[in-house]
């Protein structure tokens, strides 16, 4: 087998899909004996139709996996259920080589008053195993699921959690040449979690995989290409993975500021930057995310201007730092230090020796408190969440983790 | 490496379909098996009457046209054999092929969440409604072929010729049943309007009463598929003389060419079904 072969080559398929059900049924009745009758479907939009997904090209080769991402009603399932055969395209052309596997439904063709064991037979059929195949598995199946105990138990009382890993365990026998995979990717409790991840990446790495995930952390480390969706079409790629995500973040992007907080305080300016460069951003005049490129990290300054009103008597904040996937990464905060309300504009700045941060995108956000007591953080006077965003740009690639220590290394 | 090639729905060559379907029945012939069990066994795992259920209903039938022509209520005149036997043998084969004919629908049904997600041969649902129905068929004999022996009726060789009428009505059930199902899974209106139609079907067939030479009925019976079947079998279960070999001739060429037609409309049309009643 060479290494390299294209399994997957989908040719500007397009697909049309109906919002009114009425009509959908309606046109579907026609299609259908249009078809059996060998006439043509109309091609143009009907009544009430519009493209799920229209003119998508890609090519998957063995080994490669392509991130699929887009938000919700992008077309990304329309798409997958294409490639799995389950629906026509419209338009296009769609060429699978080998076999095809899909971890899109675990635990299909389960019955629930049935056991363990015969429902691993009943799935295992259904993904296309003979009886033989299971037999020989099927031990193999049960250890992985750690189901030993209740195989024999009919599956209604099993909980959500075992359901899926008794799936799992059989879905991942499967020896595709061209994987779909749709959010499923890991059930289960962290212990399972990890084994299935493991499963996955045995299983990607003979095959041509497609995977759908609106999990940005898992798509980075699982594909190497990405295809963005944005109303059925191609928003970015197939291309770089980490363009991809970028591409996919941006769609979010210039929604206005998120403010919050019971706004008994106001903040005015925002300026963040280090000594080369900084951006500012003035709140009563400018509603849009601004930006910036970090190529060094070394003395960052946060300079916040505020006016509180006089009822609050003092007030602290927290900046925060969150990755592409809004999760917090890092935080600055003084530490015991509160500020008497002047109230009149006051200018808070916070300067930081070094972010620490890897390449990556960031956002910022600012929120400030009245604290009452050391424990309680207090009000929230005035929050903006991702007030400005910034990306670090280190010399090389520096692997996935947010934080980068920086360290003294020598040899004992 | 086998490779597959998805293109818009009107480009079909039906070389390559037929073909498909072949291979569709080779390969789901163990995933049809399965499912016949999965669905056999749990089918009955929560009833207490468990498979009295599949008897029920055509003894009932039978029970009422029986005590009606006793009572003398309706009075049914020559019957070719004892009037109980005619009926309940007309009354199980016709449940059989009422059966046969619902199946199709009710297999595409039940598996339409698995078939939006997953790919596997869609013939095996055929083959599975086939495989539910051959089960009903030993059932029913089990039942039949006792009360026909008490009333008389010995088994013999010449019940062989009645297997063949019978496997005449499920080709007629099962490729009426593919015929309607891609509207019927569609639109609800099938599903509801079979259970209303199939009794008045029966009663417009030579089922309870033997068959007419002449009349309205006489011409319905002329254009009933299931009419040449149902009497082959009965005639040669009842051992009486089969007069109907040339609607039989017509009508076995006529559901052969229907049972392929319709499995190609129902390869043509699944994906499109999938498509807009899949969820």
């Amino acid at each position: 087998m060479r290494n390299d072969e294209v399994l997957v080559k989908v040719e500007g398929v397009s697909k049309k899909f109906c919002k009114s059900l009425k009509r959908s049924l309606w046109y579907g009745a026609g299609d259908i004996s249009r078809s059996v009758l060998g006439l043509k479907n109309p091609e143009k939009l009907r009544k009430d139709e519009f493209w799920a997904v229209k003119d998508v090209s890609f090519e998957v080769r063995r080994g490669e996996c392509l991130g699929l991402i887009g938000h919700n009603g992008a077309g990304k399932s329309t798409l997958l259920k294409m490639l799995n055969g389950l629906i026509r395209p419209d338009e296009g052309r769609i060429e699978m080589k080998g076999k095809v596997g899909a971890l899109i439904e675990l635990g299909a063709g389960f019955n629930p008053v049935l056991t363990g064991r015969e429902n691993v037979y009943n799935n295992g059929a259904v993904l296309g195993f003979s009886k033989a195949e299971i037999d020989r598995k099927f031990d193999e199946i049960v250890a992985f699921a750690e189901m030993e105990e209740f195989i024999d138990t009919p599956v209604q009382n099993y909980s959500s959690g075992m359901k899926v890993r008794l799936g799992f365990a059989v879905a991942s026998q499967m020896e595709p040449d061209v994987l779909i995979i749709d959010e499923v990717l890991a059930v289960g409790d962290l212990g399972f979690k990890i084994k299935c991840f493991n499963e996955i990446y045995r299983l990607i790495e003979n095959a041509a995989v497609i995977l759908v995930s609106h999990s940005m952390p898992q798509v980075a480390q699982v594909c190497r290409t990405g295809l963005v969706l944005k109303q059925g079409k191609i928003n970015f790629g197939p291309g770089k993975v980490s363009n991809a995500i970028i591409n996919y973040f941006g769609i979010f992007e210039n929604n206005g500021l998120n403010i919050e907080g019971n706004r008994r305080g106001e903040i005015r300016n925002f300026k963040f930057g280090n000594n080369d460069t900084s951006v500012e951003l003035d709140i009563s005049k400018n509603q849009n995310q601004p930006e910036i490129i970090l190529e060094n990290c070394q003395n960052v300054f946060f300079e916040t201007s505020v006016i509180i009103e006089p009822s609050v008597e003092n007030f602290s904040l927290i900046i925060s730092i969150t990755d592409i996937d809004q999760k917090v990464v890092a935080q600055v905060t003084p530490p015991e230090r509160m500020f008497t309300n002047l109230t009149k504009m006051m200018v808070v700045e916070a300067k930081v020796n070094s972010l620490m941060l890897n390449t990556g995108n960031y956002s910022i956000s600012v929120h400030i408190y009245n604290k009452s007591n050391a424990v309680d953080r207090g009000e929230i006077l005035i929050g903006i969440r991702n007030i400005l965003k910034f990306t670090v740009k280190k010399q090389k690639f520096v692997g996935a983790a947010p934080i980068l220590y920086e360290s003294r290394w020598k040899e004992c | 490496m086998k490779t597959t090639i998805y293109s818009p729905q009107n480009n079909y060559v039906l070389s390559t379909l037929v073909r498909e379907i072949f291979l569709g029945f080779k390969e789901g012939r163990e995933l049809a098996y399965r499912l016949f069990i999965r669905d056999l066994r749990a089918g009955y795992k929560r009833s207490f009457l468990g498979i009295f259920w599949l008897f029920i209903p055509p003894f009932f039938t039978a029970g009422i046209w029986i005590f009606l022509n006793d009572q003398q209520v309706v009075s049914i005149q020559g019957a070719p054999m004892d009037y109980a036997a005619f009926t309940l043998c007309g009354t199980i084969l016709w449940s059989f092929f009422a059966e046969a004919l619902n199946k199709p629908i009710q297999r595409y049904q039940s598996a339409m969440g698995m078939m939006s997600k997953l790919n596997f041969p869609r013939e095996s649902l055929v083959l599975a409604a086939v495989y539910d129905q051959l089960f009903s068929l030993i059932l029913k004999l089990i039942v039949l072929v006792p009360i026909l022996w008490i009333l008389g009726y010995p088994p013999n060789l010449n019940w062989l010729i009645g297997f063949l009428g019978i496997f005449g009505l499920l080709i007629a059930g099962i490729s009426i049943g593919l015929m309607l199902s891609p509207i019927g899974l569609l639109y609800g209106d099938i599903g509801k309007a079979l259970p209303m139609i199939l009794p008045f079907v029966m009663y417009l067939s030579p089922v309870i009463y033997p068959l007419r030479d002449g009349g309205k009925l006489a011409i319905l019976q002329g254009i009933n598929p299931v009419t040449p079947f149902l009497e082959m079998a009965r005639s040669s279960l009842g051992g009486y003389e089969f007069t109907l070999w040339q609607p039989l001739l017509i009508w076995t060429g006529v559901l052969v060419g229907l049972l392929l037609f319709s499995l190609l409309v129902v390869k043509i049309a699944m994906p499109m079904i999938v498509e807009r009643s899949g969820s």
